[in-house]
């Protein structure tokens, strides 16, 4: 398998939402990380990274977030809390980018690790 | 004239044991991409790029390596984002992407054999000499000379256009190929890979013009 042609398959990927290149790889270019940075914060091998990015973007519902980024933990054989840690992280960054920190509360609260329950409220 | 640049060979007759996944899977990989599994799409990827990638080398071998990697890409994210544009029914998944990728590769090459076919016509743009400075034809402004060779090299794509008018010029920054590419969501290494890639296409194309209007005179 060309590594190369893969790569490049990610960083089109990007710029595409069904992918979760278009979370991470706009986080990276902010971060200014490069691949090798990226993957040590997710805790994978650089050559495993275009495949990683090329996974679907998680759902937005906690429920739906938590399976979706358990599946794609147990697959690239990473942990899913550093996963997810790092694609809320991005998330957040990116809507704070947009303009938006009405959004980056919201990703925050869609992502919390349980369903709300009817006393919770929204963090501030 | 140059002759179109491709090379259609015949269809090989299509052997289950040529693709990367025997139907079964296919089946299997296409229902789960419909149910939304979060590693089908990247399975998808790895499982088929290269060997999409291969099958339109084989097959467009005169063909730019680099349009047809891209397009290869293109196709597998598109099936990727509306895997429902696949029917099983119809064949199988391999056969759906080649026969989806070529047809890309069809009308990419067809636009660029009709603009090599408009090269003929132009008879009063020069290039650039070796001293660096476009010279004016013999009737036209400099500016509709200009326009017409950004129409020639770059034909109907916007984006190739906005390179090619900041190639000519002279404009050396990347930032500025960053944005008329749109591609403020990679890494600054992978822009400027990315704005090289999209430059040297056109750079080929201008030194193919050049060579065709010095053989015309």
């Amino acid at each position: 398998m060309s590594d190369a042609l893969l790569r490049w398959a990610a960083g089109r990927a990007a710029r595409r939402d069904a992918f979760l290149a278009s979370v991470l790889l706009p986080f990276a270019w902010a971060e200014q990380l490069d691949d090798e940075a990226l993957a040590a914060r997710l805790g994978c091998p650089v050559q495993d990274l275009p495949k990683l990015l090329l996974c679907r973007r998680p759902r937005t519902d906690p429920a739906g977030f938590w399976e979706d980024i358990q599946r794609i933990a147990a697959a690239h054989a990473i942990s899913p809390d550093r996963l997810a840690e790092v694609v809320r992280l991005a998330e957040s960054v990116l809507a704070l980018q947009r303009g938006s920190a009405r959004g980056a509360r919201g990703w925050l609260a869609a992502a919390r690790d349980r369903p709300p329950e009817p006393s919770d409220t929204d963090e501030p | 004239m140059a002759p179109p640049q491709h090379e259609s060979t015949p269809a090989a007759p299509h052997a289950a044991s040529t693709a990367p996944l025997d139907r079964a899977a296919q089946r299997e990989l296409h229902a789960r991409l419909l149910a939304g599994d979060t590693n089908a799409t990247s399975e998808l990827a790895h499982t088929f790029l290269h060997w999409l990638s291969e099958r339109l080398a084989r097959r467009f071998r005169r063909a730019d390596p680099h349009l047809l990697d891209s397009i290869a890409i293109d196709c597998v994210l598109r099936l990727c984002e509306q895997p429902a544009r696949y029917d099983p029914a119809r064949g199988s998944l391999d056969h759906y992407l080649l026969m989806d990728a070529e047809g890309d590769v069809r009308n990419a090459l067809n636009s660029q054999a009709r603009r090599a076919a408009r090269v003929v016509s132009l008879e009063t743009v020069e290039l650039r000499t070796p001293a660096g400075n476009i010279q004016q034809g013999a009737d036209e402004p400099e500016d509709e000379n200009l326009a017409r060779l950004v129409a020639e090299v770059a034909g109907s794509d916007p984006r190739e256009r906005a390179v090619l008018e900041l190639m000519l010029d002279g404009e050396r920054r990347t930032r500025p190929y960053v944005e008329v590419l749109g591609l403020h969501g990679l890494p600054p290494d992978e822009q400027r890979r990315e704005v090289k890639r999209w430059k040297d296409r056109l750079k080929k194309r201008l030194r193919r013009l050049r060579r065709e209007l010095l053989h015309d005179e």
